[in-house]
């Protein structure tokens, strides 16, 4: 039998009951309460306890998918400088479609006479702004945060838009303890993934499982890390997100069977083609009528293509 | 029909090119273009106040602009809320000679929350997010705006910026009389030829074709230069509540009355834990000293800006139950516990800023953009920063310091003014030694100890990795090449409001060996990093916020192997800038002591009286590289 299926096997079952055991949403310890700095980062003003993330895609009645992401986080709070981790701030994109995120299980924890003491959050410490027309925030303040807090809280977001799954990150500024992302793809849709930065992150193999309504497949793939060094801003790096441990999907086809196969993004040729048929872009381009009288004028007489290009250029550096 | 149309467009736009003729470029007169990264060719205001309630606020710009750098001269944006609505907003952009190239309707301007900084807000912007596809051009914005606040009425700036001239500001307002309208000119002594028209109930300013101020070094704030003019009501509105401005005394009744009044109850277990707290302690010092430590162990600061929110605290309950909140609800909740262990104290509007700026104490009106407690004890008033975790007790900085601000006593309000702090209360001290081998490498330690704003540009440092210690002693000791961070103990002692520092640094290569001869500066560990600018005619008068004071004495040990063949004379210089002293007193043949004061002096100064100040300045800095040269022994 495969050596390194089995040893990876154990691998992802320690790691997971490590999980389970060590770091519980909802079950916060006396120890994780009392622990005064990161064991491995004695300068981490916070540290990431647990996270966990899953993605996963609903099926309406009308038969059109939405994607759904449920976001669980517990924060450890060492001192005054980690209380920003407390104000919590989820942008997301509305776009004038109707996307839903909301908070559950708001909730901080702190160590009272030696006993675990836990303050909800109330629906007054929970915001919402529609920062402009394609963007709103979702932001909440947790109540009664100190040094040695822990905070917990659980995020859903529901959104129509599935061509590009949200980044989810393994890195932050500060340490993470231990961190999972599950992701299910109904069998109709291929992603690609970039799996960018440079810390450990195990991958499950691929697995199939049937979709909660019993009427099709998804594939299933666990990712984990943990003890993730936190990653901090240096001079002279132009984007810390080309160095950050994280995952990005992209849609790269569909396959329904009333529709076939539809490429958007499995070569630069169908991202090409997808661009152009896309009404922001593609529309906007063919549109012509708006030039076409100067056009006529400008390449009167001009025969060479050399010679019309140089015409058009100079006529857009004018305007 | 074709032709028909083509002519139809043709007079078109020659009407629209003849009406905005006046626009074009070439029109601005040649001294208005110097120095500007953009003209205002007309600022037109109008402010009709019909009511307690009501006020219209009309705007029309023109404004021409050069650069990147004079697109922040387009202010074409209004703030909208539940109260403040606009009624219309437009913008025409013009193309060099004056030519409409661009109408922009209500619809194409961009809506924002306005939220920087904030973590609730019901503010909004409507802005005109406009991309130039050349300059120069003109912008041409109008907009009315109707709100139900009379609080605020805009001020005039007739200069809104630097590099910035102006051909025509003009600014209206028309007001009930039995509302009490009053106004007051600023810094007009400065600019003279504004021309001021007062007719019934309409008041009228103009200033007409000034040019561009330029931003120089050490330029004064704008709020001590510029002119402008605060207008105001005696009976004024604000988020559906009335108010009165007659004098501090009534305003400050009416902001107790209206804004404080039934915020400050505390729940009875937190009365007992604070009660418990304070125990026996008799002292209000020591009683009050424990609340503050209280309060910053307990609250985080977020910033909220809701309705009348934005000027009423949140009760201190809720402040106990949720543990955070922005100024004015941290220092409510700090003066309502303090109640409970009974000891007064005030609720205070300032205006917080490193740049000074004053609450304009003969002018009556809301104004301020912060809050802090004052409490008095033993005939002093001590002043507490809510909002800060780790501020020491009764430590302002330079955000709140030596300006007017405005105590809300339950009997009326008062305006006070918070401490000066002198130069010798900004002092570093700093006392070591190092020694120079005879390859010319430092090995040397040095204490440190800051006070005053030299403690609030260190502190934080308290608890940086030390990684960021590297990089901030690399930063301090900007002049040594090589420096090896060998030792760093930092002690903050919050009771004093004195942070230590205990540095022990080595630099291979810090003095240069060259023929024989070790060459190296014997200021190595404090030097002053820069000269003031130079300039040719100074423009702006110049202003030292805050003097500091630097005291020295380093023991400098040489190599055994070399002897002094020259060494720099002491000096001391004298004016009204500050002070300068250095003394090198030779102890034995290998030992030096090195001693230096200097101190800068605070003030606001003519800009003629500023190459002297320049030269003050090189001066020192050359003192401060002023080297020493040892020779080998033969």
């Amino acid at each position: 039998m495969n050596h390194k299926l089995i040893s990876l096997i154990t691998i992802f079952f320690i790691t997971t009951s490590a999980i389970s055991q060590k770091h519980n949403f909802n079950k916060v310890t006396v120890e994780e309460l009392a622990e005064k700095v990161h064991p491995m980062d004695s300068s981490a003003a916070a540290a990431l306890l647990f996270k966990t993330g899953k993605v996963s895609f609903e099926l309406s009645f009308e038969g059109t998918f939405t994607l759904v992401q449920e976001v669980k986080t517990k924060i450890k709070i060492y001192n005054k400088e980690g209380y920003s981790f407390a104000n919590v701030e989820i942008p997301y994109y509305t776009g004038g479609q109707s996307v839903r995120l909301f908070f559950d299980d708001a909730a901080t924890y702190n160590l009272v006479d030696n006993k675990v003491e836990r303050t909800k959050l109330k629906s007054d410490g929970e915001f919402h702004e529609k920062v402009n027309e394609n963007y709103s925030l979702k932001k909440i303040t947790l109540p009664n945060v100190k040094e040695g807090s822990i905070i917990e809280f659980k995020y859903t977001l529901k959104t129509p838009y599935f061509n590009f799954l949200p980044d989810w990150y393994f890195q932050y500024s500060i340490p993470v303890n231990n961190i999972q992302y599950e992701v299910l793809i109904p069998q109709y849709f291929s992603y690609q993934r970039f799996l960018k930065g440079f810390e450990q992150i195990n991958a499950s193999d691929e697995e199939v499982v049937l979709s909660t309504n019993g009427r099709y497949n998804n594939s299933r793939i666990i990712y984990t890390g943990s003890n993730i060094k936190a990653i901090k801003e240096e001079p002279y790096v132009n984007n810390m997100d080309n160095y950050t441990s994280m995952i990005q999907y992209e849609l790269a086809s569909t396959n329904f069977p009333s529709n076939g196969i539809v490429n958007y993004s499995t070569d630069w040729e169908s991202v090409a083609k997808t661009i152009y048929e896309s009404e922001y872009f593609g529309r906007e381009v063919a549109k012509t009528s708006y030039y076409e009288a100067d056009l006529e004028e400008l390449i009167k007489g001009k025969v060479s293509r050399g010679e019309r290009i140089t015409a058009i250029f100079d006529f857009v550096k004018t305007e | 029909m074709k032709l028909f149309n083509s002519i139809l467009c043709l007079f078109v736009f020659f009407a629209t090119y003849s009406q905005n003729q006046q626009y074009n470029v070439v029109t601005i007169p040649d001294n208005l273009i110097e120095n500007a990264n953009s003209v205002v060719r007309l600022n037109y205001k109008n402010i009709e106040i019909s009511s307690r309630k009501l006020m219209t606020i009309s705007t029309k710009r023109v404004v021409t602009i050069f650069n990147e750098r004079g697109l922040e001269s387009m202010d074409a944006a209004e703030y909208f809320s539940s109260s403040s609505k606009i009624k219309s907003i437009e913008a025409v952009i013009l193309n060099k000679e004056g030519a409409e190239i661009k109408r922009i309707k209500r619809r194409y301007f961009k809506e924002n929350s306005v939220s920087e900084g904030s973590v609730v807000t019901d503010n909004k912007l409507l802005f005109l997010d406009y991309t130039p596809i050349m300059f120069p051009f003109t912008l041409i914005y109008e907009s009315v705006v109707e709100t139900s606040n009379t609080a605020f009425i805009p001020s005039w700036y007739p200069i809104e910026n630097r590099h910035q001239s102006v051909e025509n500001s003009t600014y209206s307002i028309n007001y009930q009389s039995e509302l009490g309208f009053k106004y007051k000119e600023f810094n007009f002594e400065n600019h003279p030829n504004i021309s001021k028209e007062e007719k019934g109930n309409t008041l009228h300013f103009t200033a007409k074709n000034r040019t561009a101020i330029k931003n120089e070094e050490y330029a004064p704030s704008y709020q001590s230069f510029f002119p402008y003019v605060m207008f105001g009501l005696t009976s004024f509105h604000l988020e559906g509540v009335d108010g009165v401005a007659s004098d501090w005394k009534n305003f400050g009744l009416w902001m107790y009355e209206s804004l404080l009044k039934n915020t400050d109850e505390i729940p009875i277990e937190t009365q007992n834990k604070v009660k418990n707290l304070v125990g026996n302690e008799k002292n209000p010092l020591e009683i009050t000293k424990i609340i503050y430590k209280y309060v910053q162990d307990k609250t985080r600061y977020i910033s909220i800006q809701l309705g009348i929110g934005g000027w009423k605290p949140m009760l201190a309950k809720d402040v106990d139950r949720l543990g955070y909140g922005d100024c004015k609800a941290l220092t409510n909740f700090t003066r309502s516990l303090l109640q409970i262990v009974g000891v007064p104290s005030y609720y205070t509007v300032i205006y917080g800023d490193s740049d000074v700026r004053n609450l304009q104490e003969d002018f009556v009106s809301m104004q301020g953009n912060h809050v802090i407690l004052g409490v008095p004890i033993d005939g002093k008033m001590y002043w507490l920063e809510c909002t800060s975790q780790l501020n020491p007790f009764g430590f302002q900085g330079d955000f709140t310091d030596q300006r007017t601000a405005l105590l809300i006593k339950p009997e009326g309000g008062e305006i006070v003014k918070t401490p000066e702090s002198s130069a010798n209360q900004n002092s570093q001290l700093s006392k070591g030694s190092f020694s120079i081998d005879a390859q010319g490498s430092l090995s040397g330690n040095v204490m440190i100890k800051s006070k005053g704003i030299q403690y609030e540009n260190k502190f934080h440092i308290e608890t940086k990795s030390q990684e960021e210690l590297n990089k901030f002693y690399k930063n301090y000791f900007w002049h040594i090449n090589n420096l090896k961070l060998q030792n760093v103990k930092l002690n903050n002692n919050k009771d004093a409001i004195e942070f230590k520092e205990e540095i022990a640094i080595v630099a291979p290569n810090f003095a240069s060996l060259n023929s024989g001869r070790l060459m190296f500066s014997l200021n190595a560990f404090n030097p002053t990093k820069a000269v003031p600018q130079r300039y040719r005619t100074r423009m702006n008068p110049f202003e030292i916020a805050r003097g500091f004071y630097d005291y020295d004495e380093i023991e400098i040990n040489l190599p055994a192997e070399f002897v002094i063949e020259a060494k720099p004379e002491a000096t001391e210089y004298k004016d009204k800038f500050g002070f300068y002293k250095t003394e090198y007193s030779i102890v034995t043949q290998n030992k030096l002591i090195y001693k230096r004061t200097y101190q800068v002096n605070p003030g606001y100064f003519k800009k003629e009286d500023y190459e002297d100040f320049r030269k003050f300045r090189e001066s020192v800095a050359k003192m401060d590289n002023a080297k020493i040269v040892l020779i080998k022994k033969t």
